[in-house]
Formats: structure tokens, C-alpha cells, sequence
């Protein structure tokens, strides 16, 4: 059983590597047959020695680490505003009348079309930058934790009346726990969003970070270093998503429902 | 436990449904009380409002006062029950601001095993107990009493249907309730896991004598536990039988029971023919 899961781990490491080879393949025979000028499609071989060009000056790390930063930053954030508005909307009934409306409202605000006001209000330092983050992770947070919180079990509550619980503890013994899988749903999805967000962030005059870089590399018309750059946000996006779905992964299976991993 | 006059209607689709019609009914401190009736004939309305789940429209429940009692009854039920209480409630209960100070400790036992699926058994045995209260010899004695012993770190979705009910009856049991209700909890299982339960609710009843009121729809489930059979119909309680001189285990085809069966059937049947 553990055997065949094994292999079955491998062989899907082995047709993921086999697509992303395909794509390489046709990426270097598209930028070798010379339609297109190395500048319009650097072909890989260019791009591999820009980000190893950037890794060996340790430049790259420096952006990763300073937009990791932010990206935390915004995010936790978020997370904290997300939590404290799905307990409310849950725990204080009618609470969400009155700001739930103004939260559509902003749900369906591109947080770019919000820069110039930002620079305004807060300068160009890093609250604009965290801010725009925020903004662009709070909503899919948001949905999910209070999800989580509004769904939990009527049939379970009723087992805290039995035992006499307050509705505090209520909340922490029973809504709680059974909206942990929505919560971590929440968190990597908002995670997500986040990074997404990151060049919008970095708009607002970065001197560092993954979107500085692309911004720049722009300016300078090194589209090897914009195709690294990408690279690196789609590399580091995966690896804090599997964290995550590990997390919930886990979480999933000690309630039952370990099939979707 | 006496209840007296109790009422409970609810609004359905705009049209008020009475289900308990002012039922009066006596529950001994120590037997297994069972109430008997047909489906949606209240049995479980009954229940919830023992267990303070739902406010009753009129009526009372003395021995204890139900969960709502000072919020939502009327005057008469919360004035009435605190009145009857004879016993002293707890230090510990009485800082719990407004609410009412219940009495009495009344345990659940749901159709459904209605466990956290993120506890473990033995945590989930011990939800109801106060930190400072859980030891491991009451731990290990429930587990030994339910049959769970070397199960106590499984998750509740690796026990069978028959096991996460006697979890939530050992959780139940570890409340140290004065009283158990019991709503039609070996209904979901099957014949065999259902008389295996039904012995073993009777042996844990030897040992731990409660007073114990126990909902069920079947004839023979209620022949096999019952210290008490209530049959409820329309309402209110149709008619009472005593079995405390019949000894446990019971030979339900013994010339005794068998009568008895022919007319509990005869009793519910009426009731269906008149409906």
C-alpha cells in the first residue's frame, strides 16, 4: 500500500518534470529559429545565467528576503483583520449589517486604482506598500474564516448547552476547532493573494524586492532578468503553498477526511 | 422528577403545530424511565426540553430547572421550579452572573454520537469535565465501563458507528450527570451492535444507577431496558406500565412480555387508526 503510494509520488514528480521539460524544449526552439529577437524571447540559456548571475551576487536573495518582508507583514495583517472581523460577524449577531457593505464595496476595488491615494495619505514608505498587500489578501481571507466560524455545527453546540459551556467558551472549545480547515484554506489562499500583490506593492518606488526587480529590469530592457524575476515569484509562491496545503493536509486526516490531499 | 403540564407548539409554515399538549409525567431517581410513541408524537420534544435545549411554553420540570428557564419561560415555569429545588447548588456554579443556577446535572445522549472530530476519544470523553476535575482513574474506569480501553488516542472516524456511541455515552457518564436522557441513541446501529449496547447500558446502569429517561420508537427496545414504559400519543402520556419487579436481562418471549408487546402494538396501533 505505502509502496504503491510512494511510486505514485514519483511518477507525478516524473510528468510534472516531463511537462515543464516540454515547455522548455519548445521555449529554446522558439527563441533559436529567430522570428523573434532575443530581446522580445531571451532564450533560457539567457535567463539561467541572469538569475545565476543574481544568486551568485547574493542580489537576488536580498530581493526575495526584503519582499518576503512585506509580504509577511501585509499578510499577517490581513490575517489578524480577517480573524477579528469572521468572529465578530459570527459571535455579535447583526454586527456584519453594518460593516458588510462597505466591505462589498471595497471587495470590488482594484487595490491599484487606490496607489495615488495611498501615496497621498501615507508617503511612499512601506505602510503604502504593506497596505496595498493587505488589501489585496483580506477578502479571500475574510470569506473563508467567517465561513468557518458561521458554520459551525448546530448539533455540536448543542452538545457545549448540555455541558453548560458559556458562549465564550463555546466559541473556543466548538466554533473554533471546526473552523480550522476553513481558516487554513483562508490563510493559503490570502498567501496567494498576497504575492500576487507584491508587484502592485512594489510600484509605489521600491528600491529592493521581487517587484522592484521586474520594474526595473523593464526600465533597462533586460527581459532575461523580468523572465527570472517571474521565475522566482512562481518558485517561492509554490513552496509557501505547499507548506500550507501540508498543514491542512494533516488537519484534513485527523478529522476523516484525508483523501484530498 | 416531576413534570407537570407541559406545552410546546411550534410555528410551522404559519400554521401552530401543538406537540406536548400539558403533559404531566413522573420520573424515578433511579430506573430507566422509557417513553414510547410513534414518530412526531413529541418524544424528542419532550427530551429537548428536559435538557433546557428549547424553552417550553408553560409547564414545569421540578427537580432541576431547565437551561432557559430564567431567560425565556414564563414567569409561572422559572418561578415555580426554583421554588420546588431542594437541593443547594454548588459554589462554583453560583458566579456565573444572570444566568440561572441549575441544579441539577443532566447528561445527553443524542441519536447521533455527535462527537469533535478533532479530539481524540479520550478527550472527547472528557469534554464536559472541568480541568481541574479530569484525573486518569476516572479516565480509565469509563473506559473499562464502555469497552474502550486502548482507544483512548483514536480519532473519532476510525471508530465503528457502535464505538462513537459509547464514546459519547462515556462522555456523557464522565459529566457525572444526576440524570441521563437518552434520544433513541442505538437507533443508527444495526440489530446485533444494538442488542450488544442495549446489555451493556443495562450493566453500566447496575453499576452507576441513574435515573435515566430513554426515547425510543421500538416496542422491543423498551421491553428489553424499560424500568418504566410511558407510552406518549397526542401530546400527553397516554398510559404508564411498571416493569421494576420484571429482573433484568429479560426473556422477551416469556408469556409475561409477550402480552405486554400485544399491547403496547394494540395501544400505538389505536393511535394510528384514530389519526
Amino acid at each position: 500500500m505505502e509502496e504503491k503510494e510512494k511510486n505514485g509520488g514519483i511518477r507525478r514528480a516524473l510528468k510534472t518534470a516531463l511537462g515543464i521539460l516540454i515547455l522548455l524544449a519548445a521555449w529554446q526552439m522558439a527563441a533559436g529559429s529567430g522570428i523573434w529577437s532575443a530581446y522580445v524571447l531571451p532564450p533560457p540559456g539567457k535567463v539561467a545565467r541572469a538569475l545565476a548571475g543574481m544568486v551568485e551576487s547574493g542580489v537576488l536573495l536580498r530581493h526575495i528576503t526584503v519582499s518576503s518582508r512585506r509580504v509577511l507583514a501585509g499578510f499577517s495583517i490581513s490575517f489578524v483583520l480577517a480573524m477579528a472581523g469572521g468572529i465578530l460577524a459570527s459571535q455579535v449577531s447583526r454586527a456584519e449589517e453594518y460593516y458588510g457593505g462597505f466591505l462589498e464595496f471595497m471587495r470590488n476595488v482594484p487595490p491599484i486604482s487606490l496607489i495615488a491615494l495611498l501615496i497621498l495619505w501615507f508617503g511612499i514608505g512601506e505602510t503604502s506598500k504593506i497596505i496595498i498587500i493587505v488589501l489585496a489578501s483580506f477578502f479571500p481571507m475574510y470569506l473563508n474564516i467567517r465561513k468557518g466560524f458561521l458554520s459551525a455545527s448546530k448539533m455540536l453546540l448543542e452538545v457545549g448547552d448540555v455541558f453548560r459551556l458559556t458562549g465564550w467558551q463555546k466559541f473556543l472549545r466548538i466554533v473554533l476547532p471546526s473552523a480550522v480547515p476553513d481558516i487554513l484554506v483562508g490563510m493559503r489562499i490570502g498567501l496567494g493573494y498576497s504575492w500576487r500583490a507584491i508587484i502592485g506593492a512594489e510600484m509605489i518606488a521600491a528600491a529592493s524586492g521581487l517587484g522592484y526587480l521586474i520594474l526595473d529590469a523593464q526600465q533597462m530592457s533586460r527581459s532575461d532578468k523580468v523572465i527570472a524575476g517571474i521565475l522566482t515569484i512562481g518558485a517561492v509562491g509554490i513552496l509557501c503553498d505547499k507548506i500550507f496545503s501540508l498543514l491542512i493536509g494533516k488537519v484534513a486526516w485527523e478529522r476523516g477526511a484525508g483523501d484530498n490531499k | 422528577m416531576i413534570i407537570s403540564g407541559l406545552k410546546k407548539s411550534y410555528l410551522v409554515s404559519g400554521h401552530r403545530l401543538y406537540v406536548l399538549k400539558g403533559l404531566d409525567l413522573e420520573l424515578a431517581d433511579q430506573g430507566i424511565t422509557v417513553v414510547l410513541g410513534r414518530s412526531g408524537c413529541g418524544k424528542t420534544t419532550l427530551l429537548r426540553l428536559i435538557a433546557g435545549l428549547e424553552p417550553a411554553d408553560a409547564g414545569k420540570v421540578s427537580g432541576f430547572e431547565p437551561a432557559d428557564a430564567g431567560k425565556t419561560n414564563d414567569l409561572e415555569t422559572a418561578g415555580s421550579a426554583r421554588s420546588t429545588g431542594s437541593q443547594e447548588a454548588l459554589p462554583s456554579h453560583e458566579a456565573r452572573g444572570k444566568e440561572t443556577v441549575r441544579k441539577e446535572k443532566i447528561g445527553v445522549i443524542f441519536q447521533e454520537p455527535r462527537l469533535m472530530p478533532w479530539l481524540s476519544v479520550e478527550r472527547n470523553i472528557l469534554f464536559g469535565v472541568k480541568k481541574k476535575e479530569r484525573n486518569k482513574e476516572k479516565l480509565s474506569y469509563l473506559l473499562r465501563l464502555t469497552g474502550l480501553t486502548g482507544f483512548e488516542k483514536a480519532r473519532p472516524f476510525q471508530l465503528s458507528g457502535g464505538m462513537q456511541q459509547r464514546v459519547a455515552l462515556a462522555r456523557a457518564l464522565a459529566y457525572e450527570p444526576d440524570f441521563l436522557l437518552m434520544d433513541e441513541p442505538f437507533a443508527a446501529l444495526d440489530y446485533f451492535t444494538r442488542a450488544q449496547m442495549q446489555q451493556e447500558l443495562l450493566r453500566i446502569y447496575q453499576t452507576e444507577k441513574k435515573g435515566i429517561l430513554f426515547v425510543t420508537h421500538s416496542i422491543e427496545e423498551a421491553l428489553t431496558v424499560g424500568t418504566q414504559i410511558v407510552v406518549l400519543e397526542d401530546g400527553i402520556c397516554k398510559k404508564s406500565y411498571d416493569l421494576r419487579e420484571a429482573p433484568f436481562p429479560r426473556d422477551l418471549l416469556s408469556e409475561e412480555m409477550a402480552e405486554l408487546k400485544r399491547k403496547l402494538i394494540w395501544q400505538i396501533e389505536e393511535q394510528k387508526g384514530r389519526n
